[in-house]
């Protein structure tokens, strides 16, 4: 008999752990583009409700937010530009010029520079956001994707889709320094917080290659296999980190997982089930929770990081796509 | 002229895509998928539930009840409140034990069922491109054939000249026409999908709680 009053007991709780998880008053905002409705879906970090839906260019995409945290760099790809998203009064104040079809972009830790993909030139466009003016073009390998900054800004990843390459920038220069040959269709590329190792994720390849930054070579490779999952459905694309730099939590496309990895042995520790089609995932800055984008089933996931579990799915536009957080 | 102008741009666009179906579809090796996602085949019940193991042996189809659901929610047209209403009354009178039995059964039915209609979606799809890469072919030859013509010729030559020209701005507008049916063709497997994600929510949630 003590089974199922345990069992009871547990489910209780269970139940009482997303109300106790809300309840902690959060000044977050979270920000998410929606590919399909043209849209900015803004939601209250603490009650997980949308305060507002902003209208933007067409296509939205990869979005990053200004140094200063008031505005929000929108890469609206069908529009060929950049909107600018004024957080206080949630308007397009601005928009910059991107080069053809941008669809990712990065901040310069100057706060100054954007860097941004141009998928249909090959190219990586550098915009300076107080001149609203583009400042040069580099020219990389076919298809440009995933766009990570050193946390030092010296040197800008590049992922190529069609060539299956990382391209390191050095960033003074805008020369290409070092091309590292990555899984097929790399889309990610995201630094550790003291520089020496990058991630880079493979759509198809259905990998994680980790470069050493100083030798530019492959350090390890994650690989992942989801019970139950056929491996072709198993499609890495965004990953974040946690606050302490001891986990990654990468997005695993139509697999509609999220793996937990340990950054040490490069082992995924859990699968997630979140929604589906998860693309792009955030941390909260207190470390506390994952938000993943969900562009199949509309939503966005909530990740309990000390529990490692999905706590909410909140619906948002239609095809969700990148995720940021406003502290 | 202007008719021919518009001819040369669009067989520009035409050519530069005849390259491209390889690099714009999702395995890159796979010419006739055209579509920006990757092709995922099969639909598996690993990537979308985690409720108890389900029936795999089609023993739905010995369930009247069951059978009766799932032919009712499964077809295309099927909008995605419609198929969770149905699945909601179908659970409402059901007992915990009638609905850990049949519930899983119905789901099993459900997922085969829409892998049926969308394998034939992604044939449907497959052929499409495969048209496509012909009518490709056709504009690159009506184009090597122009430009091999005098464009100063007179009399019958100017008429073949023109006559390539029309066929060449047909075929030309016909293969752009297909591009756009091409991209909403490829939404449809993504929204079979999102409704069974739907429909696995709809079946979870009218699961009683473990035992």
């Amino acid at each position: 008999m003590p089974v199922p009053l345990i069992a009871g007991a547990l489910s209780a709780a269970a139940l009482l752990l997303p109300l106790l998880v809300t309840e902690a008053p959060r000044a977050e905002t979270i920000l998410v583009s929606n590919e399909k409705d043209n849209t900015i879906s803004v939601i209250d970090g603490a009650t997980l409700k949308i305060t507002h839906t902003v209208a933007v260019g067409e296509r939205p995409r990869g979005i990053v937010l200004s140094r200063d945290g008031r505005q929000l760099y929108v890469c609206v790809g069908d529009s060929d530009r950049i909107d600018v998203l004024d957080l206080e009064s949630w308007k397009v104040v601005q928009h910059l010029p991107s080069g053809s079809d941008p669809e990712l972009l990065a901040l310069h830790p100057d706060g100054k520079r954007l860097y941004v993909a141009n998928e249909d030139d090959n190219l990586v466009t550098v915009v300076d956001v107080e001149q609203r003016a583009v400042l040069t073009e580099i020219p990389v390998g076919v298809e440009p994707e995933g766009m990570g900054l050193s946390p030092d800004g010296k040197f800008l990843v590049n992922t190529s889709e069609t060539t299956n390459m990382a391209h390191v920038i050095d960033t003074d220069t805008g020369e290409i320094i070092a091309n590292v040959l990555v899984g097929a269709r790399p889309r990610a590329a995201v630094w550790e917080a003291d520089g020496k190792r990058f991630w880079v994720s493979a759509e198809i390849g259905g990998t994680v290659s980790v470069i050493d930054a100083a030798g530019h070579s492959i350090a390890g490779t994650v690989e992942f296999n989801v019970p139950g999952v056929p491996r072709e459905a198993v499609q890495p694309v965004g990953l974040v980190f946690s606050a302490d730099g001891r986990l990654a939590y990468v997005a695993l496309g139509p697999s509609n997982r999220v793996a937990v990895v340990d950054t040490r042995s490069l082992e995924v520790q859990r699968y997630l089930l979140v929604g589906q089609r998860v693309w792009n995932v955030a941390l909260s800055p207190d470390g506390k929770r994952v938000f993943t984008t969900n562009g199949v089933s509309n939503d966005m996931s909530v990740i309990d990081t000390a529990a490692q579990r999905v706590t909410h799915s909140v619906p948002v536009g239609r095809a969700p796509w990148g995720v940021v957080v406003k502290p | 002229m202007r008719t021919m102008r518009q001819s040369l741009l669009t067989v520009g666009l035409v050519l530069g895509l005849l390259g491209a179906p390889a690099a714009r579809g999702a395995t890159g090796n796979d010419p006739d998928w055209p579509c920006v996602q990757r092709l995922v085949p099969v639909l598996s019940a690993g990537s979308i539930w985690s409720g108890p193991a389900l029936p795999a042996d089609g023993s739905w189809r010995q369930e009247p009840k069951v059978a009766a659901l799932v032919s009712a929610i499964a077809p295309r047209a099927v909008p995605d409140a419609e198929g969770v209403r149905a699945i909601e009354g179908f659970a409402a009178p059901l007992d915990a034990e009638a609905r850990r039995r049949l519930l899983p059964m119905a789901v099993s039915g459900t997922l085969a069922e829409t892998n049926r209609t969308r394998s034939g979606l992604i044939e449907s799809i497959r052929g499409f491109a495969r048209r496509q890469r012909g009518l490709a072919e056709t504009v690159r030859q009506l184009s090597e054939q122009l430009d091999a013509m005098d464009p100063e010729a007179k009399g019958e030559a100017a008429a073949r000249r023109e006559e390539l020209q029309q066929r060449l701005f047909f075929a030309t507008k016909t293969f752009q026409d297909a591009e756009r049916t091409m991209r909403y063709m490829c939404e449809a497997p993504v929204r079979l999908e999102a409704r069974f994600g739907a429909y696995a929510r709809a079946f979870q949630a009218a699961l009683p709680e473990a035992p």
